[in-house]
């Protein structure tokens, strides 16, 4: 191996001095370009643990990050009051990787992760207690799906009649089946009108139309294998349950990206957006928008989708994985961040402090801190109806949302106080806050999209095999890194 | 017109309060109890297309309602009032064969003026600055062959206009032309294009990619550009949004094209509701209910979509749209354009090579000069289209004017210091339409051209977007047109 690279760099030095010279004569924007054995493109998870990997194995890896911090969808903001996790914070009891990299680099873990104050439940502007809900005349589900709260309607059909047993099942030839719109399966399950409506409600992905149920089944799958062994899960949705048995990184999960990009030194670059691949030489040859150009013998795509299709890639993809890259779908998720004053509303009105609604909103959460303090407020948008927020200037969302719940509640009146506003969408450098396929593209993407496209690899939560959340990305990174290490040894 | 708009405005905030209380008191009272507004037709949209509908369907006497998104009326023709005068961000340049807008322009009196003559643009390629006519012998061309001779910005032309294997403009619908639904850069390399003239031509061509666009749509847009200057044999001739006069009369709208929608706000009787996104469109039995973002409700007896499906699918459709159409409304795909204008305070292209306009390889793509009538140049305008304006957008919107001038610098060190930005619009970031235009990608005619323009239940489909022979602002008028023509017949 190391015979190989001081071939490649002697080649690089040749390259590089050749470039320089007709630099000198022709424009100062001609640089010569910087060579390693990898370039990753994106520093979030999956981008950070794939170039830890390569570089614990000697390799020389530059690590390309559009933003001006590293993370990606994990992502503290320290900016706002209270420092909410604004994406992926909760590490499941199942989090290897997460866990084994937050122990390598001494970051330290607490219990329990986006922990809530219970939910009321707004059905029109009518407050229903969780207790109520089953005998509640407003709940006009049918039969056995009425003891489903509203929330866990798409949940209770998950877990009632998911397949599966084994992780990798969605990825088996036969699993196509499933890939169909999630909705088409509820019928055929019996679901009323009702449950239908309060299934695509808080649904993270476009609706229940337009989600493949195969890509649901293997996060249910996943998630129910996680919740095995956290003992009684009796009145608990799977929400409450995974808050519980999960973990945090104190100080918040932006600081173990941090620490990764720590301990690779100065080959974490920030603020250098890819503007285009080209592999038509003998190696990649990476230009940013900046004019800066980077050179290596492989290169990693460890960015969503959304970004990629903002990179033009010679020779340019084809078929299924083109498709893929242009065309999956991404979940939206819009927040807008609060400060609580005076007196407890929830005492004032005697019911539970979050709030779960099919109106304008989807539901506004009250975080438990981790110190105790409970003077936060959080709503969340998604779907369409974050779309529709979206449409909003960012300063007039919070006042939507403030109006919205101070009409659902009125003891909350005068005690909002709007500190953030922050949508996944339109955050710069990602898609949305997650992958989700469309009725018939698990089948059609999940295996083309991540086959290596010349000396180019693919990874990211939405190349994910067996797991879910932040471990999909530390799953993908280690395979993407796997799979240059067998083309360089 | 000020006067109008002034109105709107004002009816624009009553509707607000309407909408708010009503939001308020609807659990209370239910939704029957508040009296919706109601015209025989809600035209949702108010650019070219829908401000025709909605002006034909009242020449013919029915009532309506225009719902538009934005806090201005045009949608792409919008026009910015700057230093450096009133600056088109969209549709600027009228065909000669733009019967419609001329037709409308003449009857509402909106004058208009000959489309400036096109400025001297010199290339940046491969990390050179060139003169154009010393492109052809220089070592940063490295294109092959006959292309050698063809200005990097007219390549597109040299393969896609020349010898244009479509009969007429019409025939891009027929199933013998589909084998030309594939990929632009798969005709173009049918053609004997070199990667390189692929690279260059896909700097000015307005689709997404060449891998994806489809040549079918682009060669029909050619088509129809031909039936202007068809005789013209000059294969660097201007692209895309730069006009030549070879002969034949191009014009703009004097004062700006946003103007022009003006005037026909001005000439309805019914009213244009600025700030009001549709959130839904619900079709029951024989009318039609409209909910806007704020609550306030319209019913009518039918409806017109006179927005992108890029705004469309954001909508709320009962019943949904099905099938082919469906998957048309909710996947197809969106050019963007992002323009910076910009002043300058010296002819710095007299310093380096006399050329004011450029073409670049670089993230900048090109920068035009715009002319007055007396062919002197009052500003620059960078334009930037297909993927990498979204590239573009992925910068803060605040710094997208300072990185033009700063590219613009590196690459023309003759500019530094001599050139301000002023303006920066982005149709994908910055518009309610989301995007600068529809593009098919490949194989998506075939797919999906027939279904695009049809009408779904009480719903009828303007926009360029459904266009079939006509390009730009008169694509939209057309639609306008013939959505209102449908809609009379049923109605009677």
């Amino acid at each position: 191996m190391s015979k190989k690279r001081m071939t490649a760099t002697r080649r690089t030095v040749l390259k590089t001095s050749a470039a320089f010279a007709a630099g000198a004569i022709a424009a100062p924007r001609v640089r010569a370009a910087e060579r390693s054995d990898v370039i990753v493109i994106g520093a979030g998870f999956a981008g950070l643990k794939a170039a830890i990997m390569l570089a614990d194995e000697g390799l020389k890896v530059t690590v390309l990050e559009a933003n001006n911090r590293v993370g990606g969808r994990a992502f503290t903001a320290d900016h706002i009051h209270g420092s909410p996790e604004l994406g992926a914070n909760q590490i499941g009891p199942y989090y290897a990787r997460v866990r084994d990299m937050a122990d390598r680099l001494d970051v330290e873990l607490g219990p329990g992760a986006n922990i809530n104050a219970p939910f009321t439940f707004a059905i029109g502007d009518t407050l229903i207690r969780k207790e109520d809900w089953e005998s509640h005349s407003l709940n006009k589900t049918v039969g056995d799906e009425r003891e489903a709260l509203p929330s866990a309607m798409q949940g209770y059909y998950m877990k009632k009649y998911n397949p599966f047993d084994g992780l990798d099942d969605w990825l088996e030839p036969e699993a196509a089946r499933f890939d169909i719109p999630l909705a088409e399966w509820l019928i055929e399950k019996g679901i009323s009108k009702e449950g239908m409506r309060l299934a695509n409600e808080g649904l993270i992905a476009p609706d229940v139309w337009n989600v493949s149920l195969l890509t649901l089944l293997q996060e249910s799958t996943r998630n129910r294998m996680m919740s095995e062994g956290a003992g009684d899960a009796k009145g608990m949705d799977r929400f409450e349950m995974a808050a519980l048995t999960s973990a945090h990184v104190v100080g918040g999960t932006s600081r173990l990206p941090e620490a990764m990009a720590r301990s690779l030194g100065d080959s974490v670059l920030l603020n250098k957006i890819v503007s285009s691949i080209d592999m038509s030489g003998s190696g990649v040859d990476v230009s940013c928008l900046d004019g800066s150009r980077y050179q290596s013998d492989f290169v990693i795509s460890a960015i969503p989708f959304g970004p990629l299709r903002r990179v033009t890639i010679f020779p340019a993809l084809e078929g299924n994985q083109s498709a893929a890259v242009r065309h999956m779908p991404y979940a939206n998720n819009t927040q807008v961040h609060m400060r609580l004053k005076g007196e407890p509303y929830w005492e004032q009105d005697g019911m539970d402090a979050s709030l779960w609604t099919d109106g304008p909103l989807n539901m506004v959460r009250q975080p438990l801190g981790y110190d105790g303090s409970r003077d936060r407020l959080v709503a969340l948008c998604v779907g369409k109806k974050g779309e529709r927020l979206d449409q909003l200037p960012p300063k007039e969302r919070g006042e939507f949302v403030v109006k919205e719940i101070e009409r659902l509640r009125p003891s909350t009146k005068g005690k909002i106080e709007v500190t953030g506003v922050h949508s996944w969408p339109q955050y710069n450098f990602v898609s949305g806050c997650r992958h989700s396929y469309g009725p018939g593209q698990v089948t059609r993407f999940a295996h083309d999209m991540i086959k290596p496209h010349h000396r180019m690899h693919f990874a990211g939560e939405h190349t994910r095999r067996l797991e879910i959340g932040m471990e999909s990305a530390m799953e993908s990174g280690e395979r993407a890194a796997f799979e240059i290490l067998e083309r360089t040894i | 017109m000020t006067d109008t708009l002034k109105t709107h405005s004002m009816l624009t905030r009553r509707g607000f309060g309407l909408g708010l209380g009503a939001v308020a008191s609807l659990p209370l009272l239910g939704r029957k109890a508040f009296a919706f507004e109601s015209a025989d037709v809600v035209v949702i949209g108010g650019g070219l297309s829908g401000l025709n509908a909605a002006l034909n369907l009242e020449a013919e006497g029915y009532s309506v309602i225009v719902l538009e998104a934005a806090d201005y009326v045009g949608g792409r023709t919008r026009t910015f009032d700057l230093p450096i005068g009133p600056t088109n961000a969209g549709g600027q340049t009228i065909g000669p064969y733009y019967a419609r807008v001329r037709d409308l322009a003449d009857r509402l009196s909106v004058p208009l003026i000959s489309a400036p003559g096109r400025v001297a643009t010199g290339n940046y390629v491969n990390g050179q600055l060139i003169a154009s006519s010393d492109w052809s012998e220089s070592k940063a061309n490295k294109t092959v062959g006959a292309e050698r001779s063809v200005q990097p910005g007219s390549m597109e032309f040299h393969y896609m206009a020349s010898d244009n294997p479509l009969p007429d403009v019409e025939s891009w619908t027929d199933a013998a032309q589909s084998h030309l639904d594939v990929s632009i850069a798969r005709y173009m390399l049918g053609k004997g294009a070199s990667e390189e003239a692929l690279r260059l031509a896909a700097v000015t061509m307005n689709v997404f990619d060449l891998s994806t666009g489809s040549a079918l749509a682009y060669l029909r847009d050619l088509k129809r550009l031909g039936w202007g200057t068809e005789n013209s044999k000059d294969e660097n001739r201007s692209t895309y949004g730069a006009s030549a006069s070879g002969g034949f009369e191009y014009s703009e709208i004097a004062g700006g094209t946003q103007r022009l929608s003006e005037a026909m706000v001005g000439a309805l009787k019914g009213e244009v509701r600025l700030n009001q996104p549709v959130r839904s469109v619900l079709m029951t039995g024989d009318s039609v209910e409209v909910q806007t973002a704020n609550g306030d409700r319209f019913q009518s007896k039918y409806v017109v979509s006179a927005v992108p499906f890029s705004a469309l699918r954001n909508i709320d459709v009962f019943p949904h749209f099905k099938g082919t159409q469906r998957a048309a409304v909710r996947h197809s795909g969106h050019g963007n354009t992002v323009r910076v204008f910009m002043e300058y305070s010296a002819p710095f292209w007299e310093d380096d090579i006399g050329e004011a306009g450029l073409y670049t390889d670089t993230a900048i793509e090109r920068v035009f000069a715009r002319t007055n009538e007396e062919g002197e140049i009052y500003g620059l305008d960078c334009w930037v289209n297909g993927n990498a304006a979204y590239r573009l957008d992925q910068l803060p919107t605040e710094t997208v004017g300072d990185f033009v001038v700063e590219t613009l610098g590196k690459i023309r060190p003759a500019s530094k210091g001599k050139v301000k930005a002023l303006k920066v619009h982005s149709w994908a970031k910055h518009s309610a339409s989301g995007c600068c235009r529809h593009v098919f990608e490949a194989g998506q005619v075939a797919e999906w051209a027939d279904v695009m323009a049809k009408p779904h239940d009480r719903l009828h489909l303007a926009g360029e977007q459904t266009r079939s022979i006509e390009n730009g602002m008169e694509a939209a008028a057309k639609s306008g047109e013939r959505a209102a023509f449908e809609i009379m017949e049923l109605l009677g």
